[in-house]
């Protein structure tokens, strides 16, 4: 919850500016891979929502980790949450910064831009510059995002045993559309 | 530990698996009480010594001990995680995640936190740094830069000084003592001027030719130019005088973003990034070429040009960087090349095979056994085999041109002069022009008597192009213009020959050493040389005109200018292997590889740009177990001769090889050898002493650095000049006033013999007085006839009178009863002629108490008669009395005599002089009213 109540913090502080160019995403599309010598998982959230400043170039992104869904079977999807991403003690991921190049939204293009900012999952926050493509459009800005997410580097304790089955890096896509707000 | 020691394991399995990689030995360095200990931050002091920020604080590493550095300041221990350590000037900065600094003298253990200014960093600290003015910068992670000019602690930042971004991942200086700041808007070049405040930034991004405007790490190379780590578009290289920036390594070569880089001079950088791991960078074939999987985060080179290794897990580890091997290629190699291209060709049993871009491959040539390579001048790569002849190859196409067939197939050497190539085989040796080799057979070399008898182990062309042969046989042969000269006196078998830049010619053969031959003159290096062994397997020189010697277990890198050798083994980090015969090569960058039992070292050349000693210091003096700032003390007292230094010589490469001698001057010119980092000295006689240590890590003290340190030890105070001068005087003082004193004494003494003889002459002369007796007779018989009783009792009386003046005078005091007794008879006798005229009363009781000079009393007695008128008209009273201060006052009432007795005078005056003498008090005397008084001191017994 503190999470959660962090990341509508941001929202409104993004939104109390008042400045034009907010954009929002409610229904973001988040999947993650995770390639092990014996098993590959892969799950879907649909669930991912985002809020972006055109004009000052911030953003805040956050999941409830537990919309997740897919999995190789519901108990796999269960154990996943419950006992590796904990997600009773940390509901929610967020990754909230700035963008980093000086993108021009006016004009309709596809660029590829760098997000740095606060990647937090697992209640363990990282420093992550994440390479963000977007399709900026005249309704709507499209994003899509591939990258990966070390287990260790959240704290995210996977049994030696249990190695075979789940990889150690992670791979996350992202495929939202956000809308004027 | 267990923990630890699978961590080591996986990144050993990690640096296996890439599996055709050079790679160095990882050295891992845990502290072994410390458990999980997480090492986070690196730095070396001028001493040679690491300092590590940790998961429990700071310790100092001399590559064998860890020694922890305890916070003064207890709070420092909840800042969480270290990010940044430094030293300068003896002080250590270390700078945490939380934005707190803390600082501390490092030979002083203790840390305190560090305020400067009343607002602080509240940022992580990414680095320190010192300029040459002396100021210290910090950088922050989200503050951008502070600046400490030694009072003042300015801030720098984006909004205020225009700082690319607040966010500063690295920090470094360069040759014009600007600091570089990396941030994700490129990088800011900052100065700042003390004298008067200002601050100068010039921003430097992807318009001025950066590939990326995200950067990451900054490492400047040996030249001052600066090493661009970015994000996503690898590695830059800035010209700092052009203003250039270009990309050495192929830029498509994708290796993640940078985290950080070190920089091995023109020759390779190795970097860490955050998604491919540990890669190295080869400057001379421009490839990536990767190490490692593990996650590092930090990388530094020490002085030694040692690399180290902090990895995202908190394991440090430290690489000898000159040296590499293959894991993933460790057939024995029996010859080796490299060519122009920067490949290298390696011949092993099993046919021959091409290391280029970090992989092998085997060349297809079939299964050969291949024992000697070399390259004609039509690039064309010569194969010697044993048994088959020589396989010439089209060395790009790695296809076979020609096999060429010889009466006997084994080649064991092979070199090329201009168009000619050289050919030893185990049936004498033959030369073939390369270009009619096809048409024409091998012709035998002429000129070396029975030169077909004897094996040819090494064709060696010098740079004046002459050709050498090393012969098992006749020694050291030389074509030289047209005629052979063969010389035996290196011996007659040697297998191994190679030429430095300046022009001597090295050569060894069976258990010689090392052969020079300079100018006709054949010198000898042998172990007494403190060679490592007088076996050598191979000689060959690198870029820097270094002799690298192969031997069995080793190799020696010998500085033929200055005689300097270092010998790696094991224990210097680098792989165990043995040096095959001949099978070494220098490539186009210098780097000499050399072929082993276990495939290919690459040694490379760039040893000479770093410290070749270890880095020797004295660390503590202690006298008697209390430390000495022997930096300001040298001056110890007698009984503070009790010191014992300890010293370090650090020398990470290979901690376990270093050997110290020392010698303390003036008390003994000897050297000791030892091991220990620490001597005593007990019970040092006074002197003056220099105490001088020298370090080594391999044998030889020759020409080594030295630490000394001066110290002097005080005679004690009763053996210095101004005490014993001093005593002498004072001893002849004393001896002068005893003797003065006694004669004195003696003096005293005889005069008061003299005195008392005199005063009993008087008393005897007055005592037999005629006028007393004559008067005292006249009055017996006056008394005979008229009152014969009492005349006896006055004859009785007068008879007592007189023994007690013989009893009496010769005694110096005698009680007061007695005297009175004395003066009581004598008062009486005079009443007898006197009658009603004379009073006589005593108002003091007798006591024995109180000591007074015999016959005191009746001297005033007779005195007051003799001097005045005693009558009836005029009777004298004569009252003796107790009087103040002990004193007995005697007094009579004056009336003189018309006619006054003539008298000496001498009686009260001698009285009062013997007094004095007994008492140090006077008689005091007084003639008053009509009234004479006499006072005597009286002495105490009882006191």
């Amino acid at each position: 919850m503190k999470w959660l109540f962090l990341f509508l913090l941001a929202a409104t502080t993004l939104r109390a500016q008042e400045k034009p160019g907010n954009f929002k995403c409610e229904n973001g599309v988040i999947r993650f891979r995770s390639e092990a010598p014996l098993e590959t998982i892969e799950a879907k959230s649909v669930k991912l929502r985002g809020l972006v400043n055109v004009t000052d170039r911030t953003f805040a992104w956050v999941l409830r980790v537990n919309t997740f869904e897919g999995f190789n079977s519901g108990l796999q999807g269960d154990h996943f949450k419950e006992n590796y991403l904990e997600t009773d003690r940390y509901p929610t991921a967020i990754f909230q910064g700035k963008i980093i190049e000086e993108a021009d939204f006016s004009t309709p293009q596809k660029i590829t831009v760098r997000a740095k900012g606060k990647l937090t999952i697992h209640g363990v926050e990282q420093e992550r510059i994440i390479k963000v493509t977007l399709d900026v459009q005249p309704k709507f800005i499209s994003v899509q995002s591939h990258f990966s997410v070390l287990l260790s580097d959240h704290n995210i304790n996977i049994p030696r045993i249990v190695h075979q089955k789940i990889a150690e890096e992670v791979q996350v896509t992202v495929d939202a559309r956000l809308i004027p707000d | 530990m267990r923990h630890l020691s699978l961590y080591i394991m996986v990144f050993l399995l990690a640096r296996a698996m890439p599996a055709t990689t050079q790679s160095p030995v990882f050295r891992p360095h845990q502290p072994r009480d410390w458990g999980a200990l997480r090492i986070t931050a690196w730095t070396q002091d001028g001493y040679g010594a690491c300092w590590l920020g940790t998961s429990e604080g700071i310790l100092r590493y001399d590559g064998t001990r860890y020694e922890q550095f305890p916070f003064a300041d207890s709070t420092l221990l909840k800042e969480g995680a270290i990010r940044s350590v430094f030293t300068r000037n003896d002080t250590l900065w270390v700078g945490w995640e939380s934005g707190a600094i803390g600082h501390g003298w490092i030979f002083g253990k203790n840390i305190q936190r560090w305020k400067a200014a009343q607002t602080m960093p509240d940022a992580p600290v990414t680095a320190f740094l010192s300029d040459s003015k002396g100021c210290l910068w910090i950088a922050t992670y989200g503050e951008g830069l502070y600046v400490f000019d030694g009072s003042q602690l300015l801030h720098w930042d984006q909004a205020n000084d225009g700082l690319s971004s607040n966010d500063v991942y690295a920090m470094t200086i360069d040759a014009k003592g600007r600091i570089w700041a990396a941030t994700d808007n490129g990088i800011s070049i900052c100065s700042y001027q003390p004298a008067d405040g200002s601050k100068n930034i010039i921003l430097l991004t992807e318009t001025d030719g950066l590939p990326d405007k995200i950067v990451t790490a900054l490492t400047p190379d040996a030249t001052g130019n600066m090493w661009v780590g970015t994000h996503d578009r690898g590695v830059a290289l800035y010209d700092v005088t052009t203003g250039k920036c270009s990309q050495p390594i192929d830029p498509t070569e994708d290796i993640g973003p940078v985290r950080s880089i070190a920089v091995y001079s023109t020759y390779e950088i190795w970097i860490a990034s955050a998604e491919k791991g540990l890669l190295r960078g080869n400057l001379g074939t421009k490839h990536w070429i990767p190490v490692s999987n593990e996650r590092v985060k930090h990388l530094f080179t020490d002085r030694e040009g040692l690399l180290w290794l902090l990895t995202d897990q908190g394991a440090m580890y430290s690489a000898n960087t000159e040296v590499l091997a293959c894991p993933s290629f460790q057939m024995p190699v029996q010859a080796s090349w490299a060519d122009p291209l920067g490949r290298i060709w390696a011949g092993t049993s099993k046919g021959l095979f091409l290391f280029d871009r970090g992989t092998w491959t085997p060349v297809n040539i079939g299964n050969v056994n291949v024992i000697s390579l070399a390259e004609d001048a039509a690039h064309r790569l010569w194969v010697g085999t044993f048994g088959n002849g020589v396989i010439i190859l089209d060395s790009q196409e790695k296809t076979m041109i020609k096999k060429l067939s010889l009466p006997n197939g084994s080649i064991l050497s092979m070199a090329a002069q201009g168009e000619k190539m050289w050919v030893a085989t185990l049936d004498g040796t033959r030369i073939t022009d390369i270009h009619t080799f096809l048409q024409q057979p091998l012709s035998a070399i002429t000129g070396v008597p029975e030169a077909d008898k004897y094996y040819v182990y090494k064709i060696f062309q010098d740079r004046e192009q002459n050709m050498w042969l090393a012969t098992d046989g006749h020694g050291l042969c030389q074509l030289k213009h047209g005629a052979w000269s063969c010389s035996e006196e290196g011996g007659k078998t040697i297998y191994s020959i190679a030429e430095d830049h300046q022009g001597t010619l090295w050569f060894s053969g069976d258990q010689t050493g090392l052969l020079s031959l300079k100018n006709g003159h054949i010198a000898r290096r042998t172990t007494k040389d403190r060679l490592h062994s007088n076996d050598i397997n191979s000689l060959s020189v690198n870029g820097r005109g270094q002799l690298i010697i192969g031997y069995n277990d080793g190799i020696d890198i010998f500085q033929p200018e200055t005689g300097h050798l270092v010998f790696l083994n094991e224990y210097s980090g680098i792989p165990v292997q043995e040096a095959a015969l001949n099978a070494a090569a220098t490539d186009r960058s210098g780097h000499v590889w050399m072929g082993t039992d276990k495939g290919l070292l690459r040694i490379a050349a760039f040893s000479q740009m770093f410290a070749a000693d270890p880095a020797l210091s004295i660390r503590s003096v202690n006298q008697s177990g209390t430390p000495v700032d022997w930096n300001r003390q040298h001056d110890f007292a007698w009984n503070e001769n009790y010191l014992s230094i300890e010293y370090s010589g650090i020398w990470h490469t290979a901690p376990g090889n270093v050997q110290y001698r020392h010698r303390l001057e003036g008390f003994s010119p000897d050297w000791t050898l030892s091991k220990d980092q620490q001597v005593a000295y007990p019970q040092l006689p006074p002197g003056h002493y220099r105490f001088v240590v020298q370090a080594t890590e391999h044998r030889n003290f020759d020409g080594v650095q030295e630490v000394s340190w001066d110290f002097t030890i005080h005679p004690p105070f009763w053996k210095r000049w101004w005490f014993l001068t001093g005593m002498l005087l004072l001893l002849s003082a004393l001896l002068y006033f005893g003797v003065r004193r006694r004669e004195k004494r003696i003096a005293l003494e005889q005069q008061w013999q003299n005195e008392k003889t005199a005063a009993q002459l008087e008393l005897l002369k007055s005592q037999i007085n005629p006028h007393f007796l004559f008067n005292s007779f006249n009055t017996l018989i006056a008394m005979i006839e008229e009152q014969p009783v009492a005349a006896v009792d006055y004859a009785v009386h007068l008879s007592d009178f007189y023994r007690s003046i013989t009893a009496y005078r010769e005694k110096e005091t005698i009680s007061w009863t007695e005297e009175l007794e004395i003066a009581q008879n004598f008062v009486f006798l005079l009443q007898k002629r006197f009658e009603e005229a004379l009073h006589f009363t005593v108002e003091m009781p007798p006591h024995n108490d109180f000591l007074l000079i015999p016959l005191s009393l009746q001297l005033l007695i007779e005195n007051a008669v003799k001097h005045n008128v005693v009558s009836k008209s005029k009777p004298l009273q004569i009252t003796v009395a107790f009087g103040q201060d002990n004193t007995l006052v005697v007094q009579n009432n004056i009336a003189p005599k018309l006619h006054p007795e003539p008298g000496t005078g001498f009686g009260l005056q001698h009285l009062s002089h013997r007094y004095r003498q007994l008492t140090r008090k006077n008689v005091q005397y007084s003639a008053e009213n009509g009234v004479f008084v006499v006072k005597i001191p009286l002495i105490r017994t009882n006191i």
